[in-house]
């Protein structure tokens, strides 16, 4: 980090400073739409309720739920007009990536094996609410070294040894990205688990995997009750593509793991 | 567009309504999730540049917390929690911003050249004060100045000075080391100094109204 710090501590004039930037921030009056604090309040008492049904429907019902309490606007930013075209998606590649598919669909499959018993238990805790907090910040460097790695555009025949994640390619927008993911990924995603006993531990031991595959933001894609999936690069940045339960595709920022876009 | 209303008060703590909450008990996580809603918001207001995107950051950060209970363990308190995770939902949110110009900015210019983002709200608003309240902006001049404020200032002030994290705890969350928080947060807040003028003598916003006054971390 090349930025200078400074340790030193602060003189009067910037306690005083501070003392007035402190309650500005605070006592500036904010004016709140009633009718969307009434909104995100309602979305978030449906997301607990979705929390307490069967895994798949109430996950469905959360997402459309928020789409319904979103502001106008948002709706329509997340699908602005004249979305770009991939810049090249190759149908061999698709090919590939559709392998790699099919090898997470077994290392899937393993896990929830592997896994079974002590997911039996875990799932005793999360009875009542499940879920993931959004709390996933202080984990960005764990797509460090993933994010790194990321950059390959053929996928390795996988083996029990060592697996390579699918690679989607190079994009010029999050749109076209999502689009292609929808098309190549599809919604029959290996990560569903979803009909698993113990679906926390299961998730867990996926998400390991994952990360073992070169998949990074497992973590934090799990938060959101997403799994990775591929890789891929929007403007020559390295980010991943995760998938929720019910065939919703994400785009992380594969360095920092944010969300970038979902569909 | 009305001002806040106060919090439906409720006797009982944060940490009873937590427990309750996760227990299925729907009216005290509704009773927990109108205490902290003006106070989600606030940090979001402060943290986005446009208020459309503050109240998606706000509800994406309420649903964020709903999921995030059952691994909320209690150490720290509930609304620090809550500001971490708000805080996150927001960082989520301005990356999908940095990401994707507005539509009414992909229509903006004569087409000739790239369109501004919404980097470029705080200017236009301060060149066409009509548009802005066409627009329904409550931008005051701290909000203005805020929005004008370059990313990397405006979140650690922001965190620091409103959710009263401590630069580690910033520094985790920004994925920054902690002197670089404090460096930031000292240049952010000299910024925001030069940006208003009365702020040294105390006034501040001239139109300050008494809608809300967020408690610190309980």
């Amino acid at each position: 980090m090349s930025e200078p710090e400074d340790l030193h501590e602060p003189n009067p004039e910037d306690l005083e400073l501070q003392r007035a930037v402190r309650d500005l921030l605070r006592s500036d009056p904010v004016e709140i739409d009633p009718t969307r604090r009434e909104a995100a309040i309602a979305a978030a008492l449906e997301a607990a309720v979705s929390l307490e049904g069967p895994e798949e429907v109430a996950a469905e019902r959360t997402a459309a739920q928020v789409a319904a309490h979103r502001s106008p606007a948002a709706r329509h930013r997340r699908r602005p007009p004249g979305a770009l075209q991939p810049i090249l998606v190759a149908a061999a590649a698709v090919a590939v990536v559709a392998g790699g598919v099919a090898a997470f669909g077994q290392l899937g499959s393993d896990s929830q094996v592997d896994s079974a018993a002590e997911a039996e238990s875990a799932h005793a805790d999360s009875s009542t609410m499940s879920g993931a907090s959004n709390e996933a910040g202080t984990d960005a460097a764990a797509g460090d070294d993933g994010s790194a790695a990321a950059p390959t555009t053929t996928v390795a025949a996988p083996s029990s040894a060592q697996r390579s994640a699918p690679d989607l390619g190079d994009f010029a927008d999050v749109d076209a990205l999502l689009e292609t993911a929808a098309t190549t990924l599809g919604p029959a995603s290996s990560f569903d688990g979803s009909e698993q006993e113990g679906l926390a531990s299961a998730e867990a031991e996926l998400r390991d995997r994952a990360a073992a595959a070169g998949l990074p933001c497992a973590q934090q894609a799990g938060d959101r009750a997403a799994m990775p999936v591929a890789l891929a690069r929007v403007q020559a940045e390295s980010v991943v593509v995760a998938r929720t339960d019910t065939g919703t595709f994400l785009v992380l920022d594969a360095a920092s793991c944010g969300e970038l876009a979902r569909r | 567009m009305s001002p806040v209303q106060g919090p439906r008060e409720d006797p009982r703590s944060d940490a009873e309504l937590v427990d309750l909450a996760r227990s299925g008990d729907r009216r005290a996580l509704d009773a927990l999730l109108r205490r902290h809603h003006d106070r989600v918001h606030l940090l979001c207001r402060r943290l986005c540049r446009d208020r459309g995107d503050a109240e998606d950051a706000t509800q994406e950060a309420l649903i964020a917390i709903v999921r995030g209970l059952p691994r909320y363990d209690g150490r720290a308190a509930f609304t620090t929690w809550s500001y971490r995770v708000t805080t996150n939902a927001c960082l989520d949110q301005l990356r999908r911003r940095a990401r994707r110009p507005m539509p009414s900015d992909l229509g903006a210019g004569d087409g000739t050249g790239p369109a501004p983002l919404i980097e470029d709200a705080a200017a236009r608003d301060a060149a066409d004060p009509e548009r802005s309240a066409l627009a329904g902006e409550d931008r005051s001049q701290l909000q203005a100045a805020l929005a004008a404020l370059p990313e990397e200032f405006r979140v650690p002030v922001v965190l620091r000075d409103v959710t009263d994290l401590d630069y580690a705890e910033i520094g985790d969350l920004l994925d920054l080391p902690p002197g670089t928080v404090r460096s930031r947060i000292s240049r952010g807040r000299a910024r925001l100094a030069a940006s208003l003028p009365d702020l040294r003598a105390g006034t501040g916003n001239q139109d300050r109204r008494d809608d809300v006054r967020p408690a610190g971390p309980t």
